[in-house]
């Protein structure tokens, strides 16, 4: 219907399963009929915000992409019976030529080369354009660790001598034989740079680089768990003094490195992100700090504000960090004024902190202990912190620590290290661009069919698997190997419809009634196929969750279905079962698809009388307002 | 315009005639041998062997005494008049002699109903659902015909059927038995069949214990009848065990 | 088909006697214990519960009958009985070559070896020029062009009308229209399903399309067709095209005579044994025209016993 304005009542909706933002595509689709074609000049969009939004995250919404389109594709077993059945059906082609496949070749990560590899200057162009295009198009999948490194602000123009080169996204049917000769190449010289770099005494120095690993990654952990919102939050009180990390970057040896300088605490404040998460005490929060800080003007009229150590030249400025930017919460806590918004104030106090910070120059401004002032009890801690002192201990044992050139050691191993690291992820994507993204399913689904009876071992399909060719419309395996069991031979019409629907009803009801007794004996057996062929699945190697399985086939609407052959009225089976009257009439009209399916798969069997039974319970079911085309009559 | 005698237009009938009264004086004594040494209730040692043509789907030749028949089954298989949708299958019979198969040369007399007859006999073994919108044809040729020619034809019939593929009930066996005065002969011959009192014949599915056709000609009791259905009936049954035998010959010596 | 009138020597039908009789002896080696029934013979189901009556079953006085002679199959708790010298029975998805016998309004009809003619839609096959349209009334009035009756058309079976009837489709480039080869007819049970339907015997420059209704055809070897050849074909004159070479009928002749042999030796049709025979005629020099003979009838016999023998050794020993 047009409609020249749209009214956002409300920026959060409940999806089912958590209360979130609108994600981009949904705004899209919302608004985007606002505005009558040929009557209106303009179409307007009204959003109501009555709580507070991280400006990003109406930048996403508002500015954001259409939900990217991504490939469900999923194998099953129908699909492959009937692809077996033809001759000329060839499972591999369908899945090379999927759309799922596409979009696997396209997700290859970028891959970054050295400029002295570079192609001509006309492939650069070409290859460059096709990245961007891909970028806005936005179909990559969600980007491995590669893509996320580099910023986009690094990404260069066109020029070969800028050196990180974006190599774009192969054609489906795996990289061209260009392309690979040309990986393969770039693979060999780093390889050939690797081993050029020489360093003394390697293996002990690769053991105390391992050490230092290790020793970081503990203090890591530490700090993760100490700082982690349910232990730190009492501590974060207006002035206290915190130490912050922060990243300077050295004109002279055109490094970033990490440093420490510390500020007051302020305030901190919890963020809803954009994603959230189940668990409040996972949330973001954010600390407003005030500490010495440039603030750079850059191009237009943003601000950038960075942080400087105190004794730089600065201004004291209020700044907000996220947790992980805090070091170490300090003991020592100082008076601050109330309003901080004149300029000399806040001077006044960063004075007073570099006071506090000169007088315990000598050991230190003291730090909260995890154990004893923040009451951090948890094992984990525990356990880590007798790690460092160990790996202390060992640093203190090592030979190598007095080595007067051991820094710049460490640095060399750890170019190496990286250059090894490249070498590897190339040489995967090169393997994975050939390799189709289900082969390994196919292979497997392929044993399960030999194993349960479906084909023969030179894939020819058997009577069983001419049955299941089928049935799509439900779990193929277990609905043929619960048909083969004459489980619907000696039931009556209304057991069988009841049976089914343990078939079509996917949804959890929590507090579903147990059905009555022989509908339970029927639902029990149903499990038990249903567990049998889950394992002969496990055996051959197929990842699936036997009990989740087993446990995806509700009983819940049985009793309702039931009721309803039975010829019940509509409203008389809505009392049986709390679910939602659409999701009733959904599963009953699959439950429908599913019988009819069944009776063409009882005719190519032979079994007349089961074909009979079948057809009957079929004209029992469809029937009244279940099935009618249209609720406007 | 002298009248000549009697005698010179007299036909030679006559003495066929003389032959038949000769012979049924005969008959009517108590005991009197059979001409081929059965006693009154023993039936012709039989001969039955499937596949006898390669191009039709199922065939059957019978061999009982003298009488030969030999039956080819095609179908299913369509015709203009099965062209009409219908949900069960039909079924064409159609019976004929040689010319050479009668003591004198030319179509027999009263086997222009045996084809309706044996389309009778065999419709209520047939599962005509399983071939709707098609015809069976089945085509009966008597060889040599030495008496109890129908009883044969049905019983080659059924076993062309079961050879050619075709779904049925039940195997069908048929037996007639002629009535000479107080004496009852079973699968009489055609000499035996010229001079009969009344004749019955019985087509028998055995393990369905059905009748599906029943023809009783002549002057008959109560108490005659059943004597004699109770001997037909047994004869059927034999004979019903000699067509399975043959078709599980068949079926063991197939090779792949 | 009718058979081959053979008229074997003595010393050959011995020989023939015996070389049936150990085949005979290395089927029952072999042979699985099920059960052979004939028409209206009691199924021993153990009065399981819940036994589904497959094909060739009924029920009668509480217990399962059949009402086929075959041998009883079983597929978990489904019975059937599966008749030996079966007629087709179609399944979708089959290969199946047969000929035109009636033109009917937007469909042809084909003659299969079944029990009713099979039907192939004028949507179900591609026009000549490749494009993919809707057909129109010029189309269905053109429908001669592309096949006339008595042609031999090779296609596939896409599913059952409601009276059984079958539906067929002729899309992809290898369907359609057989030129230049022989068309045999085989009795269908002797054509197993297997993975490839579709033979190119290169060695011979031939087709071999082993239609499972027992429809055999052995052609000069034709290459699927692109769109964009398509236009060239057309524009050579049929007369002036290229006649099939002597050697290729040659070749065709010997594979259809070795097809004859193994049906009528009633041995199961698979390409390997038909290029053995041919080989096998190849290399003793027996004459195309003396392959249906009695000397070669019976030898072929006698390599069969040979191929099994060592077949059943080869199970034993690994």
């Amino acid at each position: 219907m047009p409609a020249k304005t749209v009214v956002f009542t409300n920026v959060r909706k409940f999806d089912g399963d958590k209360f979130r933002w609108l994600s981009s595509g949904e705004y899209i689709q919302m608004s985007g009929r606002a505005g009558r074609r040929g009557i209106d000049q303009r179409g307007i969009c009204i959003l109501m915000v009555d709580e507070k939004m991280e400006p990003s995250t109406a930048k996403m919404m508002l500015k954001g992409t259409a939900d990217c389109l991504n490939s469900a594709f999923h194998l099953s077993y129908n699909m492959l019976l009937n692809q077996l059945r033809c001759e000329d059906g060839d499972p591999e082609k369908l899945l090379r030529l999927s759309f799922y496949q596409f979009q696997a070749d396209r997700a290859l990560p970028d891959i970054e080369i050295h400029d002295s590899w570079c192609p001509s200057r006309r492939c650069i162009r070409f290859f460059s354009s096709i990245a961007h295009s891909a970028r806005r198009a936005s179909l990559t999948t969600p980007s491995t660790a590669a893509s996320a490194r580099l910023p986009p602000a690094s990404r260069p123009a066109l020029s070969p001598a800028h050196h990180p080169l974006i190599v774009p996204h192969p054609p489906a049917r795996g990289l061209p034989a260009r392309l690979r000769a040309f990986f393969s190449k770039q693979v060999k010289a780093l390889e050939k740079e690797r081993d050029s770099i020489v360093i003394d005494e390697e293996e002990s120095l690769k053991d105390y680089y391992n050490l230092l690993q290790q020793y970081k990654s503990l203090k890591k952990d530490v700090r993760d768990i100490v700082y982690d919102p349910k232990y730190c939050l009492p501590f974060l009180q207006p002035g206290r003094l915190v130490s912050l990390l922060y990243s300077s970057y050295d004109k002279k040896s055109s490094v970033s490195q990490e440093q420490i300088t510390w500020g007051i605490i302020i305030n901190f404040q919890k963020i809803i992100s954009h994603v959230e998460d189940k668990r409040p005490e996972n949330s973001q929060y954010t600390v407003d700090v005030l500490t010495r800080c440039v603030v750079v003007k850059e191009a237009g009229t943003k601000k950038s504000v960075k942080i400087v150590h105190l004794k730089e030249q600065g201004e004291p400025a209020v700044i907000s960090v996220p947790l992980s930017q805090i070091d170490s919460l300090s003991v020592v806590r100082i008076y601050i004024p109330k309003d901080l918004l004149p300029f000399e104030v806040r001077e006044n106090t960063l004075k007073i902190l570099s006071e506090v910070y000169s007088r315990f120059l000598k050991d230190g401004i003291p730090n909260l202990d995890p154990e004893e002032d923040m009451k951090v009890q948890s094992n984990s801690y525990r356990k880590a912190v007798r790690r460092i002192e160990a790996l202390e201990r060992l640093f203190e044992k090592h030979e190598i620590r007095n080595l007067p050139l051991i820094q710049q050691n460490i640095q060399v191993l750890h170019d190496k290290q990286e250059l090894s690291a490249k070498i590897k992820s190339i040489k995967k994507s090169l393997r994975s661009s050939t390799a189709l993204a289900f082969k390994d399913e196919l292979k497997s689904h392929k044993r399960v069919l030999r194993r349960l009876g479906y084909i023969t071992s030179d894939d020819v399909v058997e009577v069983k698997g001419q049955v299941a060719c089928e049935i799509s419309s439900a779990d193929e395996l277990t609905l043929t190997e619960l048909l083969f069991s004459g489980i619907f031979k000696d039931i009556g019409i209304e057991e069988i419809v009841a049976l089914l629907s343990c078939f079509v009803w996917q949804e959890k009801l929590q507090d579903g009634r147990k059905p009555r007794e022989e509908l339970d004996l029927l639902f029990s057996q149903l499990q038990e196929t249903a567990r049998r062929v889950s394992n002969v699945q496990l055996d051959c190697k197929v990842p699936i969750d036997v009990e989740s399985t087993v446990n995806s086939f509700r009983p819940d609407i049985m009793e309702a279905v039931y009721a309803w052959a039975k010829g019940s009225k509509f409203f008389e089976i809505m009392e049986l079962s709390s679910v939602f009257e659409g999701s009733l009439i959904r599963a009953i009209r699959r439950l429908e698809e599913v019988l009819q399916q069944l009776t063409c798969a009882a005719k190519s069997l032979g079994e007349t009388e089961m074909e009979d039974k079948f057809q009957e319970a079929v004209v029992k079911i469809k029937r009244d307002i279940v099935f009618a085309a249209s609720l406007y009559l | 315009m002298a009248s000549g005698p009697l005698e010179t237009y007299s036909p030679s009938q006559t003495l066929e005639r003389r032959h038949q009264q000769q012979k049924r004086k005969s008959f009517n004594e108590i005991d009197w041998a059979r001409s081929d040494g059965r006693n009154f209730h023993q039936c012709r040692p039989a001969y039955l062997r499937t596949g006898a043509t390669s191009s039709a789907s199922g065939s059957a030749y019978a061999e009982f005494g003298s009488t030969k028949v030999i039956v080819s089954v095609f179908g299913p298989r369509e015709s203009k008049k099965a062209m009409m949708y219908s949900d069960v299958g039909r079924l064409n019979c159609n019976v004929s002699y040689t010319t050479f198969s009668t003591s004198t040369r030319g179509q027999g007399s009263d086997n222009k109903d045996f084809s309706s007859m044996l389309q009778k006999a065999l419709e209520g073994a047939i599962i005509l659902e399983t071939f709707p919108k098609t015809t069976v044809d089945i085509f009966a040729l008597v060889l040599e015909s030495a008496g109890g020619d129908l009883p044969i034809i049905i019983s080659c019939a059924s076993l062309a059927l079961a050879d050619a593929g075709i779904m049925m009930y039940d195997l069908v066996s048929a037996v007639s038995l002629s009535c000479f005065g107080k004496n009852l002969v079973i699968d009489p011959t055609s000499e035996e069949e010229a001079c009969q009192d009344g004749s019955l014949m019985i087509a028998y599915m055995p393990i369905r214990n059905e009748v599906t056709q029943f023809t009783l000609t002549g002057e008959w009791s109560t108490a005659k009848i059943n004597e004699a259905m109770e001997l037909c009936l047994e004869a059927c049954s034999k004979l019903s065990n000699i067509l399975r035998s043959c078709l599980k010959e068949n079926v063991l010596g197939f090779t792949d | 088909m009718k058979e081959l009138l053979i008229s074997l020597n003595q010393t050959q039908k011995v020989r023939l006697q015996a070389a049936l009789q150990h085949l005979a002896e290395l089927a029952s080696q072999v042979s699985s214990s099920n059960l052979a029934v004939t028409v209206a013979d009691t199924i021993p189901v153990n009065n399981e519960d819940g036994i589904l009556k497959g094909h060739g079953t009924t029920e009668f006085d509480g217990q399962v009958v059949a009402t086929l002679c075959g041998i009883v199959e079983r597929v978990n708790k489904l019975v059937y009985v599966r008749t030996l010298r079966a007629r087709y029975k179609p399944e979708v998805g089959d290969i199946i070559v047969g000929r035109v016998i009636e033109i009917a309004p937007k469909r042809w009809r084909l003659e299969i070896n079944f029990s009713q003619d099979a039907v192939l839609m004028l949507q179900s096959m591609n026009l000549p020029d490749g494009i993919q349209r809707r057909r129109t009334a010029v189309d269905e009035l053109n429908m001669r062009s592309i096949f006339e009756e008595n042609d031999v058309v090779c296609a596939e079976v896409r599913g059952f009308q409601h009276d059984g009837s079958l539906h067929l489709q002729a899309r992809s480039q290898k369907y359609g229209k057989l030129e230049r080869g022989q068309l045999l007819i085989i009795p269908a049970y002797l054509v197993k399903r297997r993975k490839q339907h579709f033979h190119h015997l290169e060695q011979y420059g031939l087709d071999l399309i082993l239609g499972c209704n027992g429809f055999v055809w052995i052609g000069e070897h034709a290459e699927p067709i692109d769109s964009e050849v398509l236009e060239d074909r057309d524009k050579i004159p049929k007369d002036k095209q290229r006649d099939t070479p002597l050697e290729v009928r040659r070749n065709i002749c010997r594979i259809s005579n070795s097809v004859r042999l193994l049906s009528a030796l009633g041995f199961a049709l698979s390409v390997e044994a038909i290029v053995d025979t041919a080989e096998a005629s190849k290399s003793s020099n027996v004459d195309i025209k003396d392959m249906l003979g009695a000397e070669f009838y019976v030898q072929t016999a006698e390599r069969e016993v040979q191929r099994r023998a060592s077949l059943l050794r080869k199970k034993r020993f690994v």
